[in-house]
């Protein structure tokens, strides 16, 4: 295929996955509300969980929209002045995903650890409750930290319509790992994400804390030392648990948390900090 | 460890919902590769008006080498369709609509699995930002108008298209003609395009 025909296929294999893969989110879904209905599991309060989830994705597609057109943008007027511009053929296409792949590893592994970026990702991990609706769960704020962590990818040479198409394939993947309903997966276990390892990364155990960020491979966990398997079924949600099933509250959570903190800060030096460092960092006494 | 209770046949249910949804999007991605963008049709779907034509003469070879070096191309024809095609606008689109005339037209009857097809670009107006392309074959069918491509130094580009060329090239623009620059599509046995070579006028 020449190049051109390797950046359509691969724009249009992308979406056309994650679209589809949305529309079997809703499938499983249904399943596991019936599957809480008949082992009578259902509840008020859970359904509402749900529904507060999946309605994070309101404000997040609106944002998304805007922030994807920029990066479009950008990505694409960088990728111009760069000389070293990678062909694009099936192998280059491999090596994008792979990478992207790892990106995510790097960028989730950033957000955890980085107070500011996890402002935003703290609203993917406040419900205590852990459904396919948990992957629709996320902050507005969350697309414009991604645009900058696929950066370098641009800067290495690879054709911006490659790397989109990674990065919506790794997120399309995330839409199967968020479940109760599959246990653990055998061979597959050792170098994929599956929804046991996610369950993981979603306990707010001491011993489950920051552990397993990876995005389609599990390799990246194993490598850099942030893996942990699963042994007994995680608690769910934040450290500090937040209850509130109201859109606003929990979009803007962490924010007067943050607040709190900085104007506490008796110098500038524990504000920077405060930024960087990682959730529940405190000055030392 | 044990997950909270499932039912027996939800739990059954939502395995195979997941391997369906993991085999369907498989299916999906290779679905493209199939049924590849540009289509040529087979012999057996020839329109019935090909009959009313005839070739005349077929060239005698149409192997052009390929090397990484600028190749003389001596002048040669082709039978084919033109349009306009709008660059400013959905390119692929509009290609792709033209290989799709070019199937449902008498000219498919005449295409051959072993033989190439051509796109010529010629005509580009850099005040409109359109560029005719014409798609044919070599062989002269009666009835079909002839495009040349001119003779002169071309440079060959493996596994491109004349607009990635373009694209590609637009900062060396000043060593190139855009006269009738040219693209050679390959077919399998099943008239399906394998492998495409640009081919570029050099001043």
């Amino acid at each position: 295929m020449s190049e051109a025909n390797w950046l359509e296929y691969m724009e249009f294999m992308s979406f056309n996955i994650y679209d589809w893969v949305l529309v079997f989110a809703g499938l499983f879904l249904a399943l596991e509300i019936l599957n809480d209905i008949v082992t009578r599991r259902f509840s008020g309060g859970r359904f509402m969980e749900t529904l507060s989830s999946v309605f994070t994705q309101v404000p997040y597609y609106f944002t998304e929209m805007i922030i994807f057109g920029g990066a479009v943008y950008l990505y694409f007027v960088i990728y111009e002045y760069i000389p070293w511009q990678i062909p694009v053929n099936g192998y280059s296409a491999l090596l994008v995903l792979m990478l992207a792949d790892l990106t995510y590893y790097i960028e989730h592994y950033a957000i955890h650890r980085i107070r500011l970026f996890w402002l935003a990702h703290s609203v993917h991990h406040s419900s205590s409750d852990y459904n396919t609706a948990t992957a629709f769960r996320f902050s507005l704020f969350d697309p414009m930290v991604s645009v900058l962590f696929h950066l370098p990818l641009v800067l290495m040479g690879f054709n911006p319509i490659l790397i989109f198409a990674a990065e919506v394939l790794v997120q399309a993947y995330q839409f199967w790992i968020h479940n109760e309903m599959i246990g653990k997966l055998g061979p597959l276990e050792w170098f994929l994400n599956t929804p046991s390892h996610h369950r993981v990364h979603h306990g707010s155990d001491s011993k489950y804390i920051d552990k397993n960020f990876g995005g389609i491979l599990i390799i990246w966990d194993r490598i850099f030392g942030t893996f942990q398997k699963e042994e007994e079924l995680p608690n769910y949600g934040l450290t500090t648990p937040m209850a509130s099933k109201n859109p606003i509250t929990v979009q803007f959570y962490e924010f007067p948390r943050l607040y709190k903190d900085l104007a506490s800060a008796e110098n500038a030096s524990d504000f920077v900090k405060y930024l960087v460092k990682p959730p529940g960092w405190r000055p030392k006494a | 460890m044990a997950l909270p209770q499932r039912n027996l046949l939800l739990r059954g249910l939502y395995g195979l919902s997941m391997i369906g949804m993991f085999a369907f999007l498989i299916w999906q991605s290779w679905l493209p590769f199939s049924e590849a963008a540009v289509v040529a049709q087979p012999q057996s779907d020839k329109p019935s008006q090909a009959k009313q034509l005839s070739v005349v003469k077929q060239q005698s070879s149409e192997e052009i080498t390929v090397t990484n070096q600028p190749v003389w191309q001596s002048v040669f024809g082709i039978s084919g369709l033109s349009r306009k095609v709008d660059l400013q606008s959905d390119v692929d689109q509009q290609i792709r609509d033209h290989w799709q005339a070019l199937a449902e037209s008498p000219l498919a009857g005449y295409i051959q699995a072993d033989k190439p097809v051509y796109g010529i670009y010629r005509d580009y107006d850099s005040s409109t930002n359109t560029v005719i392309l014409t798609l044919g074959i070599k062989a002269q069918v009666e009835g079909m108008p002839r495009i040349a491509v001119a003779e002169g130094r071309y440079k060959t580009y493996r596994d491109d298209t004349v607009l990635d060329v373009w694209q590609k090239t637009k900062d060396s623009y000043k060593d190139f003609l855009y006269q009738s620059d040219f693209e050679r599509w390959q077919l399998d046995n099943n008239y399906q395009p394998v492998a495409v070579t640009a081919f570029l006028g050099l001043k």
